[in-house]
């Protein structure tokens, strides 16, 4: 398999930018919903497959996103950047389709997590090492349970509070900080294990456009 | 060269009850549970545990602007439907607008024929 594609880097747009398509979109103008769609695609696909862990679920999700986006422009105050509101709205379409999947398919959430052998040479930070981190990281985050990883993702690498996040995945604060120690726990288990980036699977992380 | 093992000491009962408070400290929460803080603070190990955590935190916070590479289809089906609910979105204000102009015209329709009905010529000629 050759390197992987680049995704395009070119569309990036300010807030500024977003909310003056936002209110054009709002009026009904098409070319500025579809500028908007595609500034932000690559970002919310890519939350939807690093919450879902496949390429059909997030195709999935994302298209819900950007309906139930489209419907509610008008409710879209603007007192949060766009992207952290269609963030939020991502989170909450993919946490029905999982729950959805999950109701035919059980998955257990064991209560209790081994606590790892403290050796040094199980330290995570020992283990990584320059351009492998994020491919570790990426493969521990697609072997934790997806109540776990949604939480984790959302809150470690989006940064979004322990309220919102609570709110879109439809479930207590106090739940989702339980969620976020037991999936903190598991990726740290998995980090010292060496059960990242060593365990074979597949990057899917193609560029940074950071 | 002595290993880390070597040089800070093992995990204690106390650093296992603190394995959540090390991941809250490192990511700068600031509702960590005071007694759990406070071993932390006190204890190598764990100190050291947080450092290693705060690399991984924030390697974590940077590849949020990784950005995965969507199949070339997904866009051009995402527009679609939002052309589609567009459209359907204007088809349902049209037939909202032609439902309140149906009821107006027989509304005003009904009221007309009423008035009609009341006037003394009518009545009479009955």
């Amino acid at each position: 398999m050759g390197p992987p594609p680049h995704a395009p880097q070119g569309n990036a747009l300010s807030d500024l930018d977003h909310a003056e398509l936002v209110n054009a979109a709002r009026g009904g103008d098409r070319a500025a919903l579809e500028k908007l769609v595609r500034a932000t695609y690559s970002a919310t696909y890519t939350l939807a497959f690093r919450l879902t862990g496949n390429e059909d679920d997030a195709h999935d999700v994302v298209q819900d996103t950007y309906l139930r986006a489209y419907r509610g422009l008008r409710r879209f105050r603007g007192d949060a950047q766009f992207t952290t509101w269609l963030y939020r709205i991502t989170a909450n379409c993919s946490a029905n389709l999982l729950a959805k999947r999950a109701r035919h398919r059980t998955e257990l959430l064991r209560e209790d997590e081994p606590v790892v052998d403290g050796r040094a040479e199980a330290d995570p930070e020992l283990r990584m090492s320059g351009s492998d981190d994020r491919a570790r990281i990426s493969e521990a985050l697609s072997q934790l349970p997806w109540r776990l990883r949604q939480v984790v993702v959302l809150r470690d690498i989006y940064d979004l509070p322990h309220g919102a996040i609570a709110k879109e995945l439809g479930i207590s604060e106090a739940a989702a900080k339980v969620r976020l120690h037991r999936a903190r726990r598991r990726l740290r288990d998995l980090l010292s294990a060496g059960g990242g980036a060593a365990a074979g699977g597949e990057e899917r992380v193609r560029a940074n456009a950071g | 060269m002595r290993t880390l093992a070597e040089i800070v000491p093992l995990r204690t009962a106390a650093c296992r009850e603190a394995v959540d408070a090390v991941a809250e400290m490192a990511a700068g929460e600031d509702d960590v549970e005071p007694r759990a803080a406070a071993h932390v603070r006190s204890c190598l190990r764990c100190q050291a545990e947080v450092a290693a955590f705060r690399r991984v935190l924030k390697v974590m916070r940077s590849m949020r602007h990784d950005l995965v590479v969507p199949p070339a289809s997904s866009l051009a089906a995402v527009l679609k439907a939002l052309d589609e609910a567009a459209l359907d979105g204007s088809a349902g204000s049209w037939a909202l607008w032609a439902y309140l102009g149906g009821l107006t015209a027989a509304g005003a329709a009904g009221m007309i024929v009423w008035l009609t009905l009341r006037r003394p010529g009518w009545s009479q000629a009955g």
